[in-house]
């Protein structure tokens, strides 16, 4: 745990003990058996020295990052929580759960190479859910299990005619766009093309990591970390921007690298990593939007994943979309969501996960917008969960409102 | 970002109600904010003015004011001012559904964990405490395993305050709430949210119950900003309650913040979260925009005036790594330090004594605009709100939220 003397955004002899993180945690509200931000990260962090000194209830962080939105002297205390987790688990075995959760990019390889790999994939999470094998192992049983795209983004994205461009940009699809929501990838390769810019996907990139680094396979993490790094530098030295239409991504990307593996360049090459719609409201700014929008006489509630409120740019996507005319989108401003990437998927985890998302819900049922749109992939599969309402990723609108 | 007419630095108190008073006079207002402030620290009460002068409280807060020196910020901002903000936000809690009480004209009375009473200025209808002075019987509650709250060492105080020949009684509640962490009056405010939390506490409360008592008990009346669960009870069971301070994580504090969130919500006031303000960009005497360090990269954010909120020493607003040299950094506005190794401090903590610490802070003119190094206005359109100020001891004062709320109002109204 070199990086929590190192980072000073990690430090924890910066925490007054304000309490501000305790009261702003979702999952402190939703259970009494989680002992806090404040207590595990900055408390327990000081005690790394002592080494098998481990507070049981780290188990429950779901790294929402709430704590560091609350946080007054600006302290990562979700990034301490990973830390100890992850050396936790140097030392101990990992469920089979966890690793199946934290795995699921290697599944999807080796299912895309075999002649219906991902009907059986989808196949076999059917069943197991059925059977009530998967909540065997620790997988929420009444939960729907994320579905397979039978074609990937990449396989999509292979077959596509782009028209070339001077203007460049790199694209990070991410796990749950390349393998669930290949259509996410496609319609921001369509609103790049609008924009005059060609897409650049790189097959060198591996999964940012965020799964594994939840489940405490921080070692793994750090593997991928080093892989994506270089690519990244080669694309910072290109002076292509790479951007991600994946909130978690983009955040393990832009900030989590630094914090957890704490490289100099990586913070360089966070500089050349933007958030989709973070890097389409540069272009307006610039005045190198197309912003010729058909009008949309729908109305959505915006969702903010919590993984892009700790980002510090705002909500991008909510000021692009009041562009659209005749479109009407609220801002749901209802907390967490509940579901935090694998966290809501466990067994032991379901209840809470749906707890905390409650005020969404509500506050989703009792408006009158006929759908959601949030950045975030895992969020849209809770909210699709917890309400009767149907999710979209809100560049699959704004690619609508270019056609 | 796109520019927009006033940028609030901070979300604290002084931020949230700055922000409130300046989209009320139809601005465009963007906050900008590292962490949430520190509400759950903050008791949830408007102190105006209690102690200005020795450990007497003075008889209202307008008694009070009038006797401070001139380098106050009230004394700078002026009682007009200081009597209009008072009204904007009781308007405010008003409209929220909220509603809090009380005037420059007389003091608030609440008690608090301790068993002693302060007085306040502006206070929610739940731990509005005169009844404590007038009632015959007091019953005291606090709940197992909750620390800090001992109903037999607050009765004791109370009795040198309220009288002897009161009936007190003393009684402990359970939550059986369980669980692995130390029991706060934050985890019995949401135990008290559910049903089931609020008929066992019913169960419980009547069962103890002497008539026509009043009942002082920690703040767990909810987290949200609303009196349903404290009406709920008096109807219910026919008898006073006064919430009284207690210790963090504080709900009336989270509740005042709470309330503020949703009356900027419903006035379209934009909030960026996470971003740490660096410095600033000037033409001349005017600032046109500041810089926030974000995830990645810094950022520009541009607007026609900007309101400093960001805190005393204790939220970062203000710093000091080397002694007797206090710095701003967003502005770099020049703080002066009046006083010396010897005196700068108060080294019996809890000795009544005010601190010299406590009244560095930055000196501004009557519309709150910093003051620079040639004695004029450090930057024309750059004013400020809240602990950053120089000029008063909230703590030994008691003027808590008070100076943050007056200022507050003031730096918006001089836009």
């Amino acid at each position: 745990m070199g990086m929590l003397e190192e980072n000073p955004k990690a430090k924890s002899d910066a925490c007054l003990a304000c309490t501000a993180c305790i009261t702003t945690c979702p999952i402190t509200a939703a259970t009494q058996e989680f002992r806090g931000p404040k207590l595990i990260g900055p408390a327990q962090g000081r005690l790394h020295f002592a080494e098998d000194d481990v507070e049981p209830s780290i188990d429950y962080c779901s790294n929402c990052k709430n704590c560091d939105i609350s946080c007054p002297s600006g302290i990562s205390v979700s990034t301490l929580n990973m830390l100890q987790r992850g050396a936790y688990y140097r030392k101990h075995r990992h469920p089979l759960r966890d690793n199946m959760l934290a795995h699921s990019e290697r599944m999807m390889k080796l299912a895309r190479k075999m002649p219906l790999g991902v009907f059986f994939a989808n196949l076999g999470m059917e069943i197991g859910s059925k059977s009530g094998m998967l909540k065997a192992i620790g997988i929420a049983g009444k939960r729907t299990m994320p579905k397979f795209a039978s074609q990937s983004f990449l396989q999509r994205f292979r077959k596509l005619k782009q028209t070339a461009y001077p203007d460049k940009v790199v694209f990070f699809p991410g796990c749950y766009i390349n393998d669930n929501a290949p259509q996410v990838g496609m319609a921001f390769v369509e609103v790049m093309q609008r924009n005059h810019y060609e897409v650049i996907v790189d097959e060198k990139f591996v999964c940012c990591g965020s799964p594994l680094v939840v489940t405490g396979y921080l070692d793994e993490a750090e593997e991928n970390a080093r892989k994506n790094t270089e690519r990244l530098r080669f694309w910072r030295e290109q002076k292509y921007p790479v951007i991600t239409c994946c909130t978690s991504c983009s955040l393990m990307l832009k900030q989590e690298y630094e914090e957890l593996f704490g490289q100099e360049e990586m913070h360089k090459n966070g500089e050349n990593i933007f958030d989709s719609f973070e890097f389409l409201w540069s272009l307006k700014e610039k005045g190198r939007l197309d912003t010729k929008l058909k009008p949309l006489a729908k109305s959505y509630i915006y969702h903010a994943p919590c993984h892009l409120r700790v980002q510090g740019i705002g909500l991008p996507a909510l000021e692009l979309m009041a562009l659209i005319p005749k479109l009407s989108v609220e801002n749901a401003d209802a907390g967490c969501c509940g579901i935090s990437g694998n966290y809501g998927l466990k067994e032991d985890k379901y209840e809470i996960s749906m707890k905390v998302g409650e005020d969404l819900f509500k506050r989703i049922e009792g408006s009158s917008s006929e759908a959601v749109l949030s950045d975030c992939g895992t969020c849209r599969m809770q909210i699709e969960h917890g309400t009767t309402k149907k999710a979209f990723h809100p560049m699959e609108l704004l690619a609508a409102a270019y056609r | 970002m796109s520019k927009t007419d006033v940028i609030v630095i901070g979300s604290g108190f002084a931020g949230l109600m700055a922000a409130a008073v300046s989209v009320q006079r139809g601005k465009k207002v963007k906050i900008l904010t590292n962490g949430s402030g520190s509400f759950p620290l903050n008791s949830g009460l408007i102190d105006i003015m209690g102690y200005p002068d020795s450990r007497r409280a003075c008889s209202s807060p307008k008694a009070g004011i009038d006797i401070l020196p001139d380098t106050h910020p009230y004394k700078k901002i002026g009682s007009e001012a200081i009597a209009a903000a008072m009204d904007f936000f009781i308007k405010l809690t008003q409209e929220e559904g909220y509603p809090y009480q009380g005037s420059l004209a007389e003091q608030q009375w609440v008690p608090t964990a301790l068993g002693t009473m302060k007085p306040s200025g502006l206070v929610p209808k739940s731990m509005q405490g005169q009844c404590c002075f007038s009632e015959k019987e007091i019953l005291v509650a606090g709940f197992k395993e909750l620390k800090d709250y001992y109903p037999e060492v607050i009765i004791e105080n109370l009795k040198t305050v309220l009288g002897t020949e009161k009936n007190y009684t003393a009684c402990v509640l359970e939550t059986e709430l369980g669980g692995g962490r130390d029991l706060t009056t934050v985890d019995i405010a949401r135990w008290l949210e559910t049903e089931a939390g609020f008929d066992n506490f019913c169960r419980q409360i009547r069962s103890n119950l002497p008539k026509d008592s009043v009942v002082i008990l920690p703040p767990v009346f909810g987290t949200k900003p609303s009196c349903d669960i404290f009406e709920r009870l008096q109807r219910e069971l026919s008898c006073r309650f006064v919430e009284s301070t207690g210790l963090p994580p504080s709900p009336t504090g989270l509740r005042l913040q709470k309330m503020l969130h949703a009356y900027l919500r419903r006035h379209q006031v934009e909030i960026i979260e996470n971003v740490k303000v660096m410095g600033s960009l000037t033409e001349g005497r005017r600032c046109t925009g500041v810089f926030v360090r974000n995830a990645a990269r810094e950022q520009l954010h541009e607007a026609d005036d900007f309101i400093l909120a960001t805190g005393g020493f204790y939220g970062g607003g203000l710093q000091m790594q080397v002694f007797g040299e206090v710095k701003e950094t967003i502005f770099s506005v020049p703080v002066k330090f009046a006083a010396t190794e010897e005196t700068w401090a108060n080294e019996e903590l809890i000795s009544g004594s005010p601190q010299l610490f406590a009244k560095i802070g930055i000196d501004t003119d009557a519309r709150l605009r910093p003051i620079g190094t040639d004695g004029k206005c450090h930057l024309e359109n750059v004013f400020t709100a809240g602990r950053n100020l120089s000029g008063y001891d909230f703590c030994y004062e008691q003027s808590g939220n008070g100076v943050a709320l007056v200022s507050a109002y003031q730096a918006a109204m001089s836009i």
